[in-house]
């Protein structure tokens, strides 16, 4: 076939998927049932294609390389790692300098998920899916993101697929692989029938397309919901920043790390988050290892270590531009990829989802989850099937291809490092050369109900009255802000027969109270005399 | 997510009325309130899944932050708290949302003296 020759043979695990593809391709004609099958047959061809014709990619060889918080450097001294020479002989980048070998082996280290073909029916639909060719996408990339954190989490960011003499970590890296396998089993808990099956909670019918911002919702309950039933999710939490602000007192809530914010403990990672990875002793048996790298005294009783110091992901929803990305924010992607905590940015190009790993000069680095293979199951899950979720090849693109709907991912594992990480972003979120701020994403002190009281009370102070021209008015009334610690919402209406009330209700009954007030307004007289000041909205 | 605004179309606030018509527009009710700022909030002209807001002309106090005008806008609309709703002021992320509405206003007026913000949730993928 034409594009086989696009194959790049060198790389093992592609072309192992790929001769599975085009084995499927000549049943075809017999296997199609009505055009929902046939489209999707197609769509499956057409991505196949196209992803093997983008293969083969050249790099600078001086500009520094960057992958998820590391640089790969020419000049750089890989004095720490001895170990990776005696790999090389196999290696496919023989020829290489050798931090580019360093960089692909990293590379080749990520977890790279893809459409997949022929698992269990998905609920939800009229039509029984069993592929998410040409509409998972950006499913993957989020499974890939959450994937990278859990391997950060459990093996290290040193951690390297060739490290296969560790059986330990193989075992493990093994595990975390079959979490996201598609199946309907509660070893799976991130299977795409798990994940459209919350996705239905979000409006999200499997067959449709995903958002960065849902894609995080539905990652942060599956995570949830997998905890009771894999031990290894139990210390790791997801926070979602919710107008992309990150609030620092809930992230500390969150990873229940209160403790070593009002008193600094001894430093238990020195700066280097990947110094010691939480290995349970057992994977089988996850609740011996909590606390392993929180200095404290209990090992292994879980009544002495509750509440259990979690790890955090922090996922951060933006939209950096309208139809496309604004240049503004270039350097500050670039720099948030160079970051020690990132785990990457599910993003994409227009339509297309990707997951963006790291950088050279202008270009992106991505995982591309557009390249179908048949789904593997649980029960005869071989070891050596982990190949085929890693990618060996390397891709990039222009950043200013990049959709500017995207998520950052930013992986902290305990309190110094979340300290690290908000003194470092901090420095790196707002776009140079602008005269004001319009950052990436915030970081703030506080929780989100402090700031959620404040404005309450602080709208309460806004006097809503009338003014001649007939409308409503709000004016600052100059009292002392009145804190009331309830979940109470203000909306201010422009309603003129009312106009001397505050209107506090609560959530709940927001939105039946405005349809009512809209509703019962009296249709206006004289609509052409009315002046053109009456069309504003008073706030 | 499924689309819920397909077809609905709305013309722009700038097409609708010419330079002259706006800068007047802004002149008198600048006049009349000289302490709030005029903005105008429109939808996206490719969103399709927010609703459009009943309102487009704001007039809103000078010290009022962006965080709680973001509030009111998102109350507005009636979206549940983990939808994406992004304010954006000429093709920009969200503004920095400790700012005041003055500081804003003064950083990207319009030439007709109006502030123009968009508002967006994400794109989709597939």
């Amino acid at each position: 076939m034409a594009f086989k020759s696009a194959l790049d043979d060198l790389f093992k695990g592609k072309s192992l998927s790929f001769n599975g593809a085009s084995a499927s391709s000549d049943t075809t004609a017999a296997k199609v049932e009505n055009g929902e099958n046939m489209k999707s047959k197609i769509l499956e061809t057409w991505n196949n294609i196209r992803y093997d014709m983008k293969s083969g990619t050249s790099l600078k060889k001086d500009s520094p390389l960057w992958l998820l918080g590391k640089c790969y450097h020419t000049k750089q001294v890989f004095s720490t790692d001895t170990s990776h020479n005696a790999d090389d002989s196999s290696d496919h980048s023989n020829g290489h300098p050798l931090h580019l070998k360093m960089f692909l082996k990293d590379l080749g280290s990520k977890p790279w998920f893809t459409y997949r073909k022929g698992f269990a029916p998905l609920n939800g639909t009229g039509m029984k899916l069993t592929s998410d060719t040409g509409w998972g996408c950006m499913l993957r990339t989020a499974q890939m993101m959450v994937a990278q954190s859990l391997i950060t989490h459990l093996l290290g960011r040193e951690w390297r697929l060739s490290d296969q003499h560790i059986l330990e970590q193989t075992h493990l890296h093994r595990s975390i692989i079959t979490w996201f396998l598609d199946e309907k089993n509660v070893r799976c808990p991130f299977s795409i029938h798990q994940l459209t099956e919350i996705g239905l909670t979000y409006r999200c019918s499997p067959g449709n397309w995903y958002g960065p911002n849902t894609a995080a919702y539905i990652m942060q309950d599956a995570l949830e919901c997998g905890r009771g039933n894999i031990r290894e999710l139990d210390n790791i939490a997801i926070y979602i920043a919710q107008d992309s602000t990150v609030y620092i007192d809930d992230v500390t809530e969150m990873g229940q790390w209160e403790g070593d914010a009002n008193l600094k403990t001894p430093s238990s990672s020195n700066g280097n988050s990947d110094a010691r990875p939480r290995i349970p002793s057992n994977s089988k048996s996850g609740q011996q290892e909590c606390n392993i790298n929180t200095n404290n005294e209990s090992k292994n009783d879980t009544a002495e270590c509750s509440p259990i110091k979690k790890s955090v992901l922090i996922l951060i929803p933006v939209r950096l531009g309208e139809a496309t990305l604004n240049p503004i924010y270039i350097p500050c992607i670039n720099a948030m990829l160079t970051l020690d905590q990132c785990v990457g940015i599910m993003g994409g190009k227009p339509k297309h989802s990707l997951y963006f790993v790291g950088f050279q000069d202008e270009y992106l680095f991505y995982l591309d989850p557009h390249y179908c293979q048949p789904a593997d199951k649980l029960a005869d899950f071989k070891n050596n099937f982990v190949r085929n979720y890693h990618c060996q090849s390397l891709r990039k693109t222009h950043i200013s291809n990049m959709d500017p709907s995207c998520c950052l991912g930013f992986y902290c594992r305990d309190y110094e490092d979340f300290q690290s990480f908000v003194t470092e972003a901090n420095k790196l979120l707002a776009p140079p050369n602008q005269r004001m701020s319009y950052p990436l994403c915030l970081i703030m002190k506080g929780s989100a109900l402090d700031h959620r009281i404040r404005r309450k009370s602080e709208l309460e102070s806004y006097n809503i009255g009338p003014t001649t021209s007939g409308f409503t008015e709000i004016q600052f009334n100059g009292e002392s802000p009145k804190v009331e610690p309830t979940d109470e919402i203000i909306a201010l209406s422009e309603d003129d027969r009312k106009p001397d009330e505050k209107f506090s209700f609560s959530f709940a009954s927001t939105k039946s109270l405005i349809t009512n007030m809209y509703k019962s307004k009296s249709p206006r007289l004289n609509r052409k005399n009315q002046t053109m000041e009456e069309e504003f909205e008073m706030l | 997510m499924a689309p819920i605004d397909k077809t609905r179309d709305r013309k722009l606030f700038r097409e609708t009325k010419s330079l002259a018509t706006r800068r007047e527009e802004v002149m008198a009710i600048r006049e009349k309130f000289p302490t709030k700022i005029p903005i105008i909030v429109e939808r996206y002209k490719k969103e399709r899944y927010l609703p459009f807001l009943d309102k487009t002309k704001y007039l809103v106090p000078q010290e009022m932050t962006m965080s709680q005008f973001a509030t009111i806008i998102r109350n507005r609309m009636s979206v549940g708290s983990s939808q994406a709703v992004y304010l954006t002021v000429d093709k920009r992320h969200m503004p920095g949302m400790a700012l005041t509405m003055a500081e804003i206003y003064n950083d990207n007026l319009d030439e007709d003296g109006f502030l123009y913000m968009t508002y967006a949730s994400q794109e989709m993928f597939g």
